[in-house]
């Protein structure tokens, strides 16, 4: 299971819970408290991050770039950027993208996959996005 | 949590306004979900495909499917539907077998006859990023004005689909490969 962690600028972390429950309205998923109802501006995010304790994917919202990280860290290792935007013209910032794509079949074999998107929308509009297979 | 879903299937005469199938199969409480999603010429979930083949010159009863979703989301959006995402097998059966499909949330009472206004085309594979738009409703699958975005428990529109075997087939007979009925939705 995929859990995001959302860090802001004041230092203030917040971390999915495996239940996926906002802690500001029952029946709400925790993605409620990040974007529809926020606890904190969004504009105040720096970094937002999803890991299943094996790996990481890494958003920077400070310059757009984003990272994937396997957990833990091995000396030296490097975080690989897969994109960055703007950052000819100095670090710029863009509106975090986060949703879930679910695709389930109906056969022999039912299934039900899950896919998570995150990236960002750039200031001039362009959804730049990683997709990971949960 | 995420949402949750299921796949449910309406049978039987239309009923009711706006009209739905007598049998709801998986529809709101109910918990009977269909187990397959075999086209045959019994309207029903209960019958095996062998015990009601279709012969030439015949079709399937048409199916009236649907998703339902429960549990904790905000919203559901950019959902497609394709009946047909894995197999490219039914077109090398027979030219005259076909398998048409629409996305509606009008329910008329199953048959056997040649629907026409089933206008998709998915006797070969279409992969599911390409299939049907499909929209949703709290109501139920026949809720009028459905949305192109779900933010409490609801349902997609009927998923209509039909295998319409012309008298000109020549296919021997049997079951087809595999095939599956894809549904993508993104949700957040």
């Amino acid at each position: 299971m995929l859990l995001f962690t959302a860090e802001y600028r004041d230092g203030f972390v917040y971390r999915q819970s495996p239940d996926d429950a906002s802690i500001q309205e029952p029946g709400k998923n925790a993605w409620f408290d990040i974007r529809y109802k926020p606890i904190r501006p969004e504009e105040d995010l720096v970094r937002f991050a999803i890991t299943d304790g094996r790996r990481e994917l890494e958003l920077s919202l400070a310059d757009g770039g984003i990272a994937i990280w396997r957990l833990p860290a091995k000396a030296g290792e490097t975080k690989e950027k897969l994109h960055q935007h703007c950052l000819a013209n100095g670090p710029t910032k863009g509106r975090l993208v986060y949703r879930k794509r679910n695709i389930v079949g109906f056969g022999e074999r039912p299934f039900h996959k899950r896919v998570h998107i995150l990236g960002i929308v750039t200031p001039c509009g362009e959804e730049k996005i990683v997709e990971v297979m949960e | 949590m995420a949402a949750t879903f299921h796949w449910c299937e309406e049978n039987g005469a239309a009923t009711g306004s706006p009209a739905h199938g007598t049998t709801r199969n998986g529809f709101g409480a109910d918990t009977n979900y269909p187990t397959n999603c075999n086209w045959k010429t019994a309207d029903d979930l209960a019958t095996a495909a062998s015990a009601a083949k279709i012969n030439r010159p015949d079709c399937s009863y048409e199916k009236f499917q649907y998703g339902k979703f429960t549990g904790t989301f905000n919203s559901i959006f950019n959902c497609k539907w394709t009946c047909n995402n894995y197999s490219n097998q039914l077109a090398g059966l027979d030219a005259y077998i076909k398998l048409m499909a629409a996305v509606t949330s009008t329910y008329t009472t199953p048959s056997r006859s040649v629907n026409t206004a089933l206008t998709e085309d998915f006797t070969e594979q279409v992969w599911v990023h390409r299939g049907i738009p499909v929209k949703f409703s709290t109501s139920g699958p026949e809720g009028a004005s459905p949305t192109d975005t779900l933010t409490a428990a609801g349902y997609t529109q009927y998923l209509v689909s039909q295998l319409q075997v012309g008298s000109s087939a020549t296919y021997a007979g049997g079951n087809t490969n595999d095939m599956y009925v894809v549904l993508v939705w993104e949700e957040d």
